[in-house]
């Protein structure tokens, strides 16, 4: 059963999953590789994913991989004048900020961003407060104490999906305590974060235990290397690996889906809603005529 | 006394099931630690204490199990009370086959025990028994390049070639001078364990063989022997000294 989930005051209800279009104002992440780094570029991506049925965009200042370091005044110079000019374009639009960084949280806050991605598992504890302060929604994540932009190295778990059950509804019940309103809260498990591909496939074989915390669970799941591990395939073939995953998270329960490729996840989406008797068909005229 | 020794790399993509299809990318180094093993075993050890990296400095005894369960994978090997951490886990996959040739002990040391620390924990290993074989399990950096697990740090594939050339030579002062700081800041898992080595083999001359030394994950393996003139130990233990004041 989804829950209804609103980002400061601006409801996406609890009817279908929801898509969360990735737009990285960045020249070096792992599968865009700077297309939209340039602010036109990544205005046109956002003009893009609405069209193909986003419900929110998140638009991220730093690649998540270890890199040329990205300082606070850089990552806000590429985010929240950005914020500003997707809000002013997209007034009801849900608009995310993936960031670490509570000084990057505020500077996009008070431009109208809706919902901090703290794809870093609360590595800045003042992020979720910046949360609380502008009403805010907030994602919860698991990275098994990992530090910001590293990867995992021999990451061990008595049990994975129990960690991630743990510490995503700590987090969720603390930001619940401090401010953030409860209806834009998420839980994301964080695939490939602090994991390796056997970790990130059983917390999406046990979808259903993050689903029956209650909160509404995240999932980002797109082009990531758990994906091209379990198929043997490079960057450039994953989507097909992402969607099957999508579709059965979202079979599962899971509420929103991180997406690069925005249409064909709706896609997905749509499809499964419709096995499950969640979603009338677009049409049916076939044999009914 | 220290008959023979072999140093060992301890991911766990070193046993065949984990990897899938690229488990043939360690075929090579398999075979070499093979043949490391069985070296082992031919100088009549009666007792092989195997040794590795771990977060605390413990001895396990030999009623132990290994698994690769907090990686995800469903893989134990033996069937004992005490759990074993990764590095003597593949310590003890590797004698899996060789398991009931000689008595056997396993031993972890603290990522962060001091080389003083090292060395007088092999000294001490080395006196358990009148013909001691040890099984070492340590890696090189994880810092040798971009792709690494830990990205890049510039001096880190120097610091292995030191290492490789160390455990190439028998050169027990080399690896107890390691500094911790520098092989915690280029992800080294193998200090600790070279040190007890260093320790357990500082009376005698050792013979050395690197029969393996490569990164093709980013990670440095190494696989090497020594072995041991056992009619002529040599003089002196400066080693603790030299130990001591390079510790930091």
């Amino acid at each position: 059963m989804r829950t209804t989930v609103r980002f400061r005051g601006r409801d996406l209800g609890a009817q279908r999953p929801l898509v969360m279009a990735i737009v990285n104002r960045t020249p070096d992440s792992f599968y865009d590789r700077g297309r939209t780094f340039e602010f036109d570029a990544a205005l046109s991506a956002v003009d893009e994913a609405v069209a193909d049925g986003a419900d929110i965009v998140d638009i991220g200042g730093v690649k998540a991989g270890p890199g040329t370091l990205v300082g606070v005044d850089e990552e806000i110079e590429r985010t929240a004048p950005f914020v500003t000019e997707v809000r002013r374009n997209f007034p009801e639009l849900v608009i995310s900020v993936d960031t670490w960084r509570h000084e990057v949280g505020r500077a996009v806050c008070v431009r109208g961003a809706d919902l901090l991605n703290d794809t870093w598992a609360g590595a800045d504890p003042k992020l979720v407060e910046v949360a609380a302060e502008f009403r805010a929604g907030y994602v919860c994540s698991h990275t098994g104490g990992a530090v910001p932009r590293t990867r995992p190295h021999r990451v061990r778990y008595e049990d994975v999906v129990r960690s991630v059950v743990e510490e995503t509804t700590r987090q969720a019940e603390r930001a619940a305590e401090i401010g953030v309103p409860e209806d834009g809260i998420l839980i994301d498990p964080t695939h490939d974060f602090g994991k390796n591909t056997r970790h990130s496939l059983a917390l999406l074989r046990h979808t259903d235990q993050l689903v029956a915390t209650g909160w509404p669970v995240l999932m980002a799941l797109s082009n990531k290397d758990f994906v091209g591990e379990t198929l043997g395939t490079e960057l450039s073939e994953r989507v097909t690996g992402t969607l099957a995953a999508t579709a059965l998270a979202a079979r599962d329960g899971a509420a929103v889906f991180r997406a690069h490729e925005v249409r064909q996840t709706r896609q997905v989406l749509d499809m499964v809603a419709g096995i499950a008797g969640e979603r009338e068909p677009a049409s049916t005229v076939r044999g009914l005529a | 006394m220290l008959v023979a020794a072999g140093v060992f790399p301890h991911p766990p993509v070193l046993v065949p099931g984990v990897a899938g299809h690229r488990a043939a990318d360690l075929d090579g180094m398999r075979a070499n630690c093979e043949l490391a093993v069985t070296r082992l075993f031919d100088n009549d050890p009666d007792l092989v204490v195997v040794l590795g990296g771990d977060d605390r400095t413990a001895c396990h005894g030999s009623d132990v199990t290994g698994t690769l369960a907090p990686y995800g994978l469903d893989m134990t090997f033996g069937d004992g009370s005490a759990r074993l951490p990764l590095s003597l886990t593949i310590g003890r996959w590797l004698l899996e086959s060789h398991i009931d040739r000689a008595a056997r002990e396993f031993h972890s040391v603290a990522w962060n025990a001091t080389p003083a620390e090292c060395f007088r924990l092999g000294e001490r290993i080395a006196d358990r028994a009148a013909r001691v074989a040890l099984l070492v399990l340590g890696d090189g950096s994880a810092c040798r390049t971009e792709r690494s697990p830990g990205f890049l740090e510039p001096d880190a594939v120097a610091y292995d070639d030191h290492v490789a050339e160390a455990l190439r030579c028998g050169d027990t002062t080399a690896l107890a001078a390691l500094r911790p700081k520098t092989a915690d800041r280029l992800l080294v898992a193998g200090r600790p364990a070279w040190q007890v080595l260093a320790g357990a083999a500082s009376e005698r001359s050792p013979s050395g063989e690197l029969l393996d030394y490569s990164a093709p994950y980013g990670v440095g393996y190494f696989v090497a022997t020594w072995l041991f003139d056992s009619a002529f130990p040599s003089s002196g233990r400066s080693e603790p000294d030299r130990a001591e004041t390079r510790a930091e």
